[in-house]
């Protein structure tokens, strides 16, 4: 009887350990409910989805959709020049974009890192562009690029350059789109590192700088590693967030129907985003556009599984 | 079930839960009886400025004449603005009870069978006489027609006028408007002035490309092929964009520029000196350019084929979701603002084309005869120069194909042959899948 009831005790603390965690579980999910439940219906089921209608041919509005298969693959990869035109389009896109906005947003904090004079005023003004209204930027910066009454020529044409028709050459549209975007980008960069500046302990800084070491060398050799969580960070999502480009591209370049130039002059300013947009909502194609969708998913989930695979070793989290 | 079921099944459920699918279908045609009870109308539209202040003066003239109908307009924008508004409303399930609608639009609406026939209305007791019907121009109501109902009713129908700056004529020394296109392309090379940014013309939107098709004898389509192919690309096709090249290429015009209604702007600036656009865009250049200088409106130029020009502007559609009553009652209205006497005040309010014979008898009696100009659409229609392009519900895809391709040669990066064959097969690729 003893020897049961010195067994049963035990029993009986596991149980309720095994309670506890399951009702701490239980109050764990009803927590997260709502915003998983958001995660769902906003986020997983249309991402299925899309994955889904990416198979049927449909308008949005007919009742029947046309179970095509992987047609819309097959032409997508097959037969759709503009389609592949956006694909190197964007790419270029982000290759300049990327890179450039970085290191012009690191080399920004770190100026605006040190010590001076006015330089809250400097953060804000540089920050400011991010949190503008996109459309509003994007109107002021068209008229900027204009070829008679625009800034950018009264510049080339006061050092006696030629002047550029910025936005309907096709030379030209997408460098000026990028130019525009690497200025509306970069202070969201500048913030983040500036924010990744501040998370490394300045007794570090004080006691290169006891040892000798020059300002280069304090960056390269101390800043520039300890910064790597950061770096890895904006670079992942400024990849994420320029492979996905429209409302630059939409607005620059005039809408679609109307002048015939939506795009870009020859389409020199497609990206995949702005043509899986004119596919959906303007050709009303959701089957062609969710099978664009889901080839630049995968092409975003590759460049992202390269990134983690080449640069994941070299980032240390302190 | 396997998997392609499944997702079939999936995609229908959701379909179904958006509410596609049109709402009630009006096969069989509703009883039309006198409207037993007030009904509320929503109008969506895409009229701006002058238009916009016209069409709401004419309803709130019709919402305070009688206690039946209640018609409340809301603008949408640009009418790109309003298809994608429209084809959501339908994909949500919650289209507006009526709207303004392209041809081309109101085919793809139809495919769905999201807009109601409006033939029972026309023929309803209260409907419209058989000397009204004889009384609205002939291309209109024909024009109204989809699949060969009446799917839809003019409302705003406009063409294309050349605006010419006379000032800048006078300084050249031409005491007229060209008259065809061989005189359009000698005046442009005489009124520019390369030293100031000035233009003899900018190149064409796609509508005037295709009306000088027309004019000198080409097609869009060969009907005689099945499937249906197109045809633009042949030597008519490859000469009239030849003719805008070469004009680009000696500094006589240049292409558009891409920033919002910039030929409009151009021409209000006085660095173009002839400018191609509707008889509506009058409403918006009057006014800029004030006394800057005296601008004059003529029929388009003339092709080998005599003139044939475009007809343009919008029709209205109900959709079928809304009851027969709210039809009914919307029906009625657009009935209201197409009578006679509203159809001269819209006319002279808009710049649009009257829809009636007998409007036009009374403007030429008095509104044209004092503003020439005015009238030179009109004339055109009177005299037969209107065309409607063959709709269809993937024409805007088309369009944009050719206006991408046509802007390749205005910029000097494509040769007309090679443009116009890539937008053959760009075309013939729609007309093959849809």
């Amino acid at each position: 009887m003893a020897k049961s009831a010195a067994l049963e005790a035990p029993r009986g603390q596991a149980r309720l350990r095994r309670t506890r965690a399951v009702r701490e579980g239980l109050e764990a999910y009803a927590f997260l409910a709502p915003a998983l439940l958001l995660l769902i219906v906003f986020l997983l089921l249309p991402a299925f989805w899309v994955f889904g209608l990416s198979l049927f041919r449909w308008d949005l509005i007919s009742s029947n959709p046309d179970y095509v298969g992987l047609a819309n693959f097959d032409r997508l990869l097959g037969r759709d020049e503009l389609f592949r035109k956006s694909v190197f389009q964007t790419v270029y896109f982000v290759a300049v974009t990327v890179p450039v906005s970085m290191a012009l947003g690191l080399l920004m904090a770190v100026l605006l890192n040190a010590k001076m004079p006015g330089r809250d005023f400097m953060r804000t003004a540089i920050f400011t562009p991010y949190v503008m209204p996109l459309v509003a930027t994007v109107i002021i910066w068209s008229f900027m690029f204009h070829p008679y009454a625009g800034v950018f020529n009264a510049v080339l044409n006061a050092f006696h350059l030629p002047k550029l028709n910025w936005l309907d050459n096709p030379r030209t549209v997408l460098p000026a789109i990028i130019f525009y975007s690497v200025w509306q980008h970069t202070g969201y960069n500048v913030v983040i590192f500036l924010a990744g500046l501040a998370n490394i302990p300045p007794e570090l800084q004080e006691a290169a700088r006891v040892d000798g070491a020059r300002a280069w060398s304090r960056f390269w050799r101390l800043t520039w590693p300890l910064l790597a969580p950061t770096t890895y960070f904006v670079l992942l999502v400024s990849i994420i967030g320029s492979f996905k480009v429209i409302v630059p591209i939409l607005v620059f370049t005039g809408g679609v129907g109307g002048t015939g130039s939506g795009g870009g002059p020859d389409n020199a300013a497609e990206t995949i985003g702005y043509y899986l947009y004119t596919q959906a909502f303007y050709s009303f194609h959701a089957g062609y556009a969710g099978a664009i969708s889901v080839l630049l998913f995968l092409i975003i989930l590759a460049v992202t599984f390269v990134q983690m695979g080449v640069l994941s070793r070299r980032v240390f989290y302190s | 079930m396997n998997l392609k079921k499944s997702i079939a099944v999936l995609s229908l459920a959701l379909v179904l839960a958006c509410g596609g699918g049109g709402g009630n279908n009006s096969s069989g045609g509703p009883q039309v009886g006198a409207l037993s009870k007030k009904v509320e109308v929503t109008f969506w539209h895409a009229l701006s400025g002058n238009l916009q202040t016209g069409l709401q003066a004419l309803t709130d003239q019709y919402n305070s004449s009688q206690d039946k109908v209640h018609v409340t307009l809301v603008a949408k924008g640009a009418y790109s603005d309003l298809r994608q508004a429209v084809l959501t409303s339908l994909a949500a399930g919650s289209p507006p009870d009526m709207a303004q609608c392209i041809e081309n639009h109101a085919t793809k609406y139809q495919q769905s069978n999201a807009l109601a026939d409006l033939t029972p209305y026309i023929n309803a007791a209260d409907g419209l006489s058989s000397a009204d019907k004889s009384d609205i121009f002939p291309v209109m109501l024909n024009d109204a027609k989809v699949a060969g109902k009446y799917y839809t009713f003019p409302l705003n129908k406009s063409t294309t006028v050349l605006y010419y700056n006379q000032d800048m004529f006078t300084a050249a020394g031409i005491s007229s408007p060209p008259a065809t296109w061989e005189d359009f392309f000698t005046d442009a090379h005489k009124l520019a002035q390369p030293a100031n940014g000035v233009v003899g013309a900018e190149a064409p939107p796609i509508d005037t490309w295709i009306s000088m098709l027309y004019e000198y004898g080409g097609k869009l389509y060969d009907s005689t092929s099945s499937p249906k192919k197109a045809a633009f690309n042949d030597a008519t096709g490859v000469k009239i964009t030849k003719l805008w090249q070469d004009a680009i290429k000696a500094g006589d015009a240049r292409p558009v520029g891409s920033a919002a209604f910039a030929d409009q702007v151009d021409f209000q600036n006085a660095k173009t000196a002839m400018y191609i656009s509707t008889q509506v865009s009058y409403q918006f250049i009057v006014k800029p350019i004030g006394t800057k200088f005296k601008f004059a409106e003529a029929p388009l130029p003339a092709g080998s084929s005599g003139t044939k020009d475009e007809m343009f502007g919008a029709n209205v559609c109900m959709f079928s979701k809304s009851s027969q009553d709210v039809q009914h009652g919307a029906f009625l209205y657009v009935k209201y603002l197409t009578n006679q006497e509203n159809t001269t005040t819209w006319a002279k309010t808009t710049s649009y084309l009257p829809l009636r014979q007998s409007a036009l008898k009374t403007l030429q009696g008095d509104f044209y005869s004092t503003n020439p100009s005015q009238g030179v659409g009109a004339g055109m229609l009177t005299k037969g120069q209107l065309f409607v392009v063959p709709f269809t519900a993937t024409f805007d895809d088309q369009r944009t194909d050719m206006s991408t391709e046509l802007n390749n040669v205005w910029l000097l990066t494509k040769d007309p042959k090679a443009a116009l064959d890539s937008a053959a097969n760009k075309v013939n690729d729609i007309l093959t899948t849809g």
